[in-house]
């Protein structure tokens, strides 16, 4: 493997860690139920792209890229369908939490 | 051994809870879907950076609020893409789907403006042209 692919797969692994390291931080910092999703968004979209495809780049051709891909095909299917399903449970059980007047209660 | 197991369980699940649908969704691939790809990465990366840089500030500058959009798609595949496009990337969250109205939660000002200019309801429309 040529030393080029090489670093460019080290730089998108240590770029997608630093994105998971910044959402993992957002989980603490951000004040509300809502927010904290928000956040946590974050992981699951650019952290895991640009971990995988960082992955990819060291399998090269083979049938280990190939499983790579699809990981990454049903994390971005799935990641939304869990934020949709946590949300809306969310409107449904106790709408403040969405809508935000829990700022003045919950704080 | 074990996924084989566990796919049968889900597919007996999926069976009594009469969660799958008759119809069939097929996934068309076409011509346009290689130019939408690119343009919804390109999205994501720069909601990323935005609510990255949100995160790491000290004073926190988010202004959480909510909003409702109408889509101008009308089969429920375009509706389902645009809804988890939005989803996908980072400070807009699709909360509820209603009476063709996607109720959104949108983490700051420029991440609600970018719905209202409706950049992610033009692309999935175009979409949603070349599949028709």
């Amino acid at each position: 493997m040529s030393i080029a692919v090489n670093w460019l797969s080290a730089i998108l692994l240590v770029s997608g860690a630093a994105f998971c390291l910044i959402g993992a931080l957002g989980l603490f910092r951000m004040p509300s139920f809502i927010t904290r999703v928000h956040a946590a968004s974050l992981i699951d979209s650019l952290g895991a792209i640009l971990i995988l495809t960082g992955l990819m780049l060291q399998g090269g051709f083979s049938l280990v890229t190939v499983k790579l891909i699809l990981i990454l095909i049903f994390l971005l299917l799935t990641g939304p369908t869990a934020i949709h399903a946590l949300t809306s449970t969310a409107l449904h059980e106790d709408a403040s939490l969405i809508t935000g007047k829990e700022n003045s209660s919950n704080t | 051994m074990l996924g084989v197991l566990s796919c049968l369980l889900v597919t007996v699940l999926a069976i009594q809870l009469k969660i799958y649908s008759k119809g069939h969704h097929r996934l068309k691939i076409n011509l346009r879907l290689p130019m939408y790809l690119p343009w919804l990465l390109k999205e994501i990366i720069k909601s990323n950076i935005h609510v990255a840089r949100c995160i790491l500030h000290p004073q926190l500058p988010i202004q959480p609020q909510t909003l409702t959009k109408k889509p101008s798609q009308k089969t429920s595949a375009a509706l389902a893409v645009h809804a988890n496009s939005i989803t996908l990337t980072p400070a807009t969250i699709s909360v509820d789907i209603s009476d063709q109205e996607i109720f959104i939660h949108a983490l700051t000002d420029i991440s609600a403006q970018g719905i209202i200019d409706g950049d992610i309801d033009k692309q999935v429309s175009k979409l949603e042209k070349s599949l028709t």
